[in-house]
């Protein structure tokens, strides 16, 4: 039994491994190319974090050396996709990104700041801001003073707000209830085995074990969900010990999404469609 | 005593049991489907609005394009050619109401969009024209639209994969047949259409 647990947890963190390579968030500056001074990185990280705060609008920044063959419209709105920038209700993400090679750059906005970054205004501010100080290999100076102008469009817009504080950044999904389940599944677990203990018969034992599992599980599925009920049930089959079990099929599990983190506290989870604009300089 | 009543019990406790497990898993892999169904209704949502996008941008775009020069009478007959068939498409992509008959309209004004692109209007030619920024704008949004359509339909192909891939394979298979959970079709790109066009008249 243990053994088919570890297999189990093993698959799961498997699953978890995202498959294509992209850089991992710093930050809200992720600087990979190296082309942004400290004393601008610092200004665009603050700035970014004030408009966090004053808005929950989440904005990041991203050089790279290369794009890796990719063109930059792909390669933008997977990177949004899977850092999750923006909150997840609202979607109030932003992405700059930059590739130093191809001198290209992207300004990908997320869905809910599409009605006030339009892809004209993205493209105004690209080629305004990014693209004469990057011309002049300033790359700091340009992204700073896009985000100024980003900043004047969105601040003070209602819709741009999320429900979720800057804290709250991270919305609950069925991983982050699974310490509940735990305690669930043991003080259940604790019960049957307790009514159970005197038992010899080793059926006897099963039969209610799993039929008191299977009926919490459902219940679990009802008022609650699937992949809740089936956590509860691997864990307390798991914490009720002894052989049996055996096989029993996951249907239906895909993989949790990975969270960007860092010090400035990770992404909300935010999706765009592929607006806004780009070009090269 | 107690123990002989649980002994008692043992016929039902244990096919009870596996039948519970039974009806978890049943319920489980039903509404997965479901989900997923509906995940790839939701998507195709998103292609049809970023179709209704560039259906109400490109007349938008040829108009601009028509008022800001002093064409050539030829080019000028031509443009008008391409502005007709922009509102054409326009009007059969409203009235459509199937999803064939929006993929249909979709098509036509792919058409319209390739035949402006076939003016080959040189922007270098035309100053005042590259110098206006309502084109620059709508150049910027129609690339945005095209991208939009693009990433809309790479998600909807994406969920159609693996929801019918979820019905084909073994033991979901069953349940998908059981409640008549049928193969979606994937968004194949016209031909010529894979790559999205570029707006560039240069």
């Amino acid at each position: 039994m243990k053994r088919y647990v570890w297999l189990i947890v093993l698959l799961l963190l498997v699953s978890l491994v995202s498959a294509v390579d992209y850089p991992k968030p710093l930050g809200y500056v992720s600087d990979y190319g190296e082309v942004i001074s400290p004393e601008y990185k610092a200004q665009i990280e603050a700035l970014a974090g004030q408009i966090e705060q004053e808005t929950t609008a989440e904005i990041a920044v991203l050089t790279v050396e290369s794009l890796g063959g990719l063109d930059r419209e792909t390669y933008a709105v997977e990177v949004f996709e899977e850092w999750g920038i923006g909150k997840e209700d609202v979607d109030n993400g932003l992405l700059i990104l930059v590739a130093v090679e191809e001198r290209e750059w992207r300004i990908e906005v997320g869905y809910g700041l599409e009605g006030l970054i339009t892809d004209a205004m993205a493209g105004r501010v690209g080629r305004n801001r990014l693209v004469p100080n990057f011309q002049a290999g300033d790359y700091g100076k340009g992204i700073y003073e896009a985000l100024v102008d980003i900043n004047a469009v969105i601040s003070g817009e209602e819709e741009v707000i999320s429900k979720y504080s800057s804290d709250d950044f991270e919305s609950k999904s069925e991983w982050d209830y699974i310490y509940l389940i735990f305690i669930i599944a043991l003080v259940v677990g604790g019960i049957v085995g307790a009514i159970t203990k005197k038992t010899k018969n080793k059926k006897v034992k099963w039969g209610v074990k799993l039929g008191v599992g299977a009926v919490v599980a459902i219940l679990l599925l009802i008022f609650w969900s699937y992949i809740i009920a089936l956590i509860f049930f691997v864990i307390y089959l798991f914490l009720s010990g002894g052989r049996g079990g055996g096989f029993f099929f996951i249907p239906g599990f895909g993989g949790g999404r990975g969270r960007g983190g860092g010090g400035f506290g990770g992404f909300g989870g935010g999706l765009s469609g592929g607006g806004g604009a780009g070009g090269r300089w | 005593m107690a123990r002989k009543n649980w002994k008692k019990h043992l016929n039902w406790i244990i096919p009870v049991g596996i039948l519970l497990l039974i009806v978890f898993w049943v319920v489980g892999s039903y509404n997965g489907l479901v989900k997923a169904d509906v995940t790839v209704d939701n998507s195709w949502a998103d292609v049809e609005s970023s179709y209704q996008r560039r259906i109400d941008l490109i007349p938008n775009l040829v108009a601009t394009v028509e008022g800001a020069v002093d064409f050539e009478k030829e080019t000028q007959t031509k443009i008008a050619e391409v502005r007709t068939g922009a509102v054409a498409a326009k009007a059969s992509w409203n009235t459509a109401t199937t999803q064939e008959g929006k993929l249909a309209a979709a098509n036509q004004m792919e058409g319209v969009l390739g035949s402006f692109r076939a003016l080959n209007i040189n922007v270098e030619r035309y100053p005042e024209l590259k110098a206006t920024q309502n084109f620059l704008a709508l150049q910027d949004e129609l690339a945005g639209t095209e991208n939009r359509i693009n990433v809309a339909r790479n998600r909807y192909n994406e969920k159609v994969g693996s929801y019918n891939k979820m019905i084909r394979v073994f033991p979901k298979s069953m349940i998908a047949s059981m409640f008549g959970f049928d193969k979606r079709n994937f968004f194949e790109a016209e031909e010529g259409a894979e790559e999205a066009p570029t707006v560039d008249f240069t």
